[in-house]
């Protein structure tokens, strides 16, 4: 194998930037929405905004096309990508991925497509049902030839196209769900199962240790001494609780309400009436399932206490209006908001999500333009430094995700995968939120120089990530000395 | 622990609401000799017609004609029901038992692809705020609904037994041949009775959005709970589906409450098929059998 330009692994390998062909077509280009270019001759490559299509690296040599003349499919496995905001978030962008790769070429590296192949992007529809996801991923790969996968919410749909992935050798990189298992699978089985990424979200283990890290630097400062958790009980949140139980008591001065909720639960008033009997400040939160009807009923009822935590409904831009505003002062974890910029790419890339859609993407759309991007970059490198003129296969293509580092996310500003050797395989590198940013504590707010007749997902934790003060509900009579009138 | 005066009140407007649900599918058994399991879906269609008109994302219509429109569109569609069904397959009591059970899950699962998805949703409440009496807080919604089941259930009273038209559903209750007799047109009676069964299915499933959330299967856990109500009270008796309801809604939210919150929904299975070993014939009526 041809040497690297940059290399990593268990522990950090060496690595060398990659300057051959990095240029002026970069990073910044896709950010600033430049100039457009038609390449002559029929490439079937179409023009779409949002890049510059650099043809020349920055020191002036054309950049190579050698996979010219190859199509590339790859397909989108998503819940509803027409309606459901977490699949529709993954379809578009997968296309918006695509057209910017097959305009601008790969990132920081220009040229068209990945170095000459144009992509394709197909959508799968997996109803958020496991045995459709194994139906729709045959489908896409089999049928219609595609060379990867991207998306699944849900991560029994993600473990169910294990088998078929291990069957048709096809990398599926995951964008949406959070279930550690299949990265432990992969952990464990390597030989087998190698062919699953996951890009992001970070899996529920460090959703947990993101949420610890979280409330031993805030909890203080906002004011919050005891607390009451309750948690879905659902099977993607089990890791998450049983992270939380044993270390969430050393944060509060008590926590006297520790419950898994169940996902069929539509009348929350017995369980708002415990919480606020409890006397507690906060209510930390696991929802995703029925998060629509407890906030509802928290707001309409206008509850003695604060609530938070992992609220999936409020990741949704449409929720606001939805619920009539109930959701404003309820936070949650999220990878991006439409205000913040976790790096230089990710307003940009928000703002035109907007202009094309007309609503903002969920953590999913923005994590699957990461992972395509990311997909196309190590296939251009690894065509690249080996010097091929073919599409890698796809045992190639896992030790090139494997091996090179993606610098230009819009939710982390770099993506490298966990070695083989880690108890989660395959998964973001995540540290912590201090060090990385994310996850972002986002709360939905009124925030009229922003707008005025609606309401804003701000950011109010990590520091770097911060776009606003965190807001305390109108209807809580604080005492004084309380941070809410500090 | 969760103050007894809270259990009491939740206890008393989910009660409430069961009521008025229990009411419209008793009603239509005890005239028509009908177990209408579409009657769920008529409350999901109650809930998803507020829902249009007035959640802001659609119409974003007053919550008091997203009520009203929930109402009417309920009654409407459980006309058509009758009309277009029902009615044609009254004397066949099996036919008409699946019928209705699998128009209930079309109408629901049309709701789901045609209007809202799979998400819940919401509507604002008629009466937002709350209310405190004697130190105990009350939620505005929660009174109204109290209010508004109890005028529905006196006046429902009030409609069997002082009008004529009222008095013609009793008749026909009691015997289809008799009131044919009388010249009372049955099939006229039982239009009404769907009618208005109807619409206070479609009352209590914008209620029910109101109160908690909505969604394209909102039906299905009232249905099972309508139905071990007017098990309990005795099929066809509107007091007994009253009392029944209050009984159901008490039970399950003391379990909520006190024992575990995923008790939802449990407790009434439990009831009624403890019931319909022990008691079948109910607290106040006919045989289930």
């Amino acid at each position: 194998m041809a040497d690297r330009s940059e290399t990593r692994g268990g522990g950090g390998r060496d690595r060398r930037s990659f300057l051959k062909y990095a240029g002026a077509g970069g990073a910044a280009a896709i950010a600033a929405g430049c100039k457009t270019r038609d390449r002559p001759g029929g490439s079937g490559f179409t023009t779409t905004p949002g890049g510059s299509g650099d043809e020349e690296t920055s020191e002036g040599t054309p950049v190579p096309q050698p996979l010219e003349g190859n199509t590339i499919r790859i397909g989108s496995l998503a819940p509803q990508p027409d309606s459901f905001p977490i699949g529709k978030s993954i379809w578009d962008s997968m296309q918006m991925a695509v057209e910017d790769i097959n305009q601008n070429g790969i990132p920081g590296i220009g040229g068209r497509g990945i170095l000459g192949a144009k992509l394709e992007p197909l959508s799968g529809n997996t109803e958020a049902s496991p045995g459709t996801a194994r139906e729709e991923f045959n489908r896409l790969v089999q049928k219609e030839g595609c060379k990867a996968t991207f998306g699944t919410f849900l991560t029994q749909c993600t473990l169910q196209i294990f088998n078929p992935m291990k069957a048709t050798q096809t990398v599926h990189i995951t964008t949406a769900a959070t279930g550690p298992k299949p990265g432990r699978i992969v952990h464990e089985r390597y030989d087998e199962f190698k062919w699953h990424f996951r890009a992001g979200p970070i899996n529920s283990y460090d959703l947990a240790a993101a949420e610890l890290e979280f409330l031993n630097i805030y909890a203080d400062q906002l004011g919050w001494s005891d607390a009451a958790v309750l948690i879905e009980n659902i099977a993607p949140f089990d890791p998450f609780a049983e992270t939380l139980k044993p270390e969430v008591g050393n944060l509060f001065d008590s926590v006297p309400v520790f419950k898994r909720s169940s996902s069929g639960t539509i009348n929350w008033t017995p369980l708002w009436d415990e919480v606020e009997s409890a006397d507690v400040d906060i209510n930390l939160i696991g929802q995703a399932l029925t998060g629509t009807a407890a906030v509802k009923q928290w707001a309409n009822q206008s509850r003695d206490f604060e609530m938070g935590g992992i609220h999936v409904p409020s990741q949704v831009y449409e929720f606001w209006e939805e619920v009539s505003g109930a959701c404003q002062y309820v936070f949650t974890m999220n990878a991006v908001t439409p205000q913040t910029e976790n790096t230089e790419r990710t307003q940009p890339f928000m703002k035109r999500y907007r202009d094309r859609f007309d609503t903002f993407p969920v953590y999913s759309g923005p994590i699957t333009y990461d992972a395509v991007r990311a997909y196309a970059k190590a296939m251009g490198r690894y065509v690249l430094d080996n010097d091929m003129e073919e599409v890698p296969t796809n045992e190639a293509m896992v030790e090139a995700l494997e091996t090179y580092t993606f610098e230009d996310g819009i939710v982390l500003p770099s993506i490298q995968f966990t070695p083989p050797e880690a108890d989660f395989a395959h998964e973001p590198q995540w540290t912590s939120m201090k060090d990385t940013g994310v996850p972002v504590w986002q709360q939905w707010q009124v925030d009229e120089e922003v707008t005025d007749d609606y309401g804003v997902m701000h950011s109010f934790a990590p520091e770097q990530n911060k776009t606003s003060d965190y807001t305390y509900p109108d209807w809580i009579d604080y005492p004084s000395d309380h941070p809410a009138n500090q | 622990m969760t103050s007894a005066a809270n259990v009491i009140v939740t206890a008393i407007s989910i009660s409430s609401l069961y009521a008025i649900i229990a009411i419209g599918f008793t009603l239509i058994f005890g005239v028509g000799g009908v177990l209408n399991f579409s009657h769920g879906a008529l409350i999901t269609i109650g809930a998803e017609a507020s829902y249009l008109l007035s959640n802001p994302t659609n119409l974003g219509l007053h919550p008091a004609l997203g009520l009203v429109g929930g109402m009417v569109t309920a009654a409407v569609v459980g006309a058509i029901l009758y009309l277009g069904v029902v009615q044609f397959v009254e004397d066949e009591p099996v036919t008409l038992l699946i019928l209705t059970f699998i128009i209930g899950f079309f109408i629901q699962h049309a709701c789901r692809v045609f209007i809202t998805g799979t998400s819940d949703f919401s509507v604002d409440q008629v009466t937002p705020g709350e209310t405190t009496i004697a130190g105990v807080t009350l939620f505005d919604i929660d009174i109204f609904i109290f209010v508004l089941a109890a005028v529905l259930i006196a006046a429902t009273g009030v409609f069997v037994s002082r009008t004529k038209t009222g008095k013609a559903i009793l008749a026909v209750s009691m015997s289809e041949k008799g009131a044919a007799v009388v010249g009372i047109d049955a099939r006229k009676i039982n239009l009404i009775t769907w009618l208005l069964a109807s619409a206070f299915a479609g009352i209590a499933g914008v209620l029910l959005t109101m109160k908690q959330t909505g969604a394209w299967s909102m039906g299905t856990q009232p249905l099972i709970l309508a139905f071990s109500i007017v098990i309990l009270g005795g099929l066809g008796s509107i007091k007994g589906s009253v009392v029944g309801a209050y009984i159901i809604g008490f039970t399950e939210t003391i379990t909520t409450s006190y024992i575990s919150s995923s008790l939802q929904g449990f407790t009434a299975l439990v009831l009624l098929i403890v019931l319909l070993l022990v008691k079948p014939e109910g607290l106040f009526g006919r045989e289930a059998a």
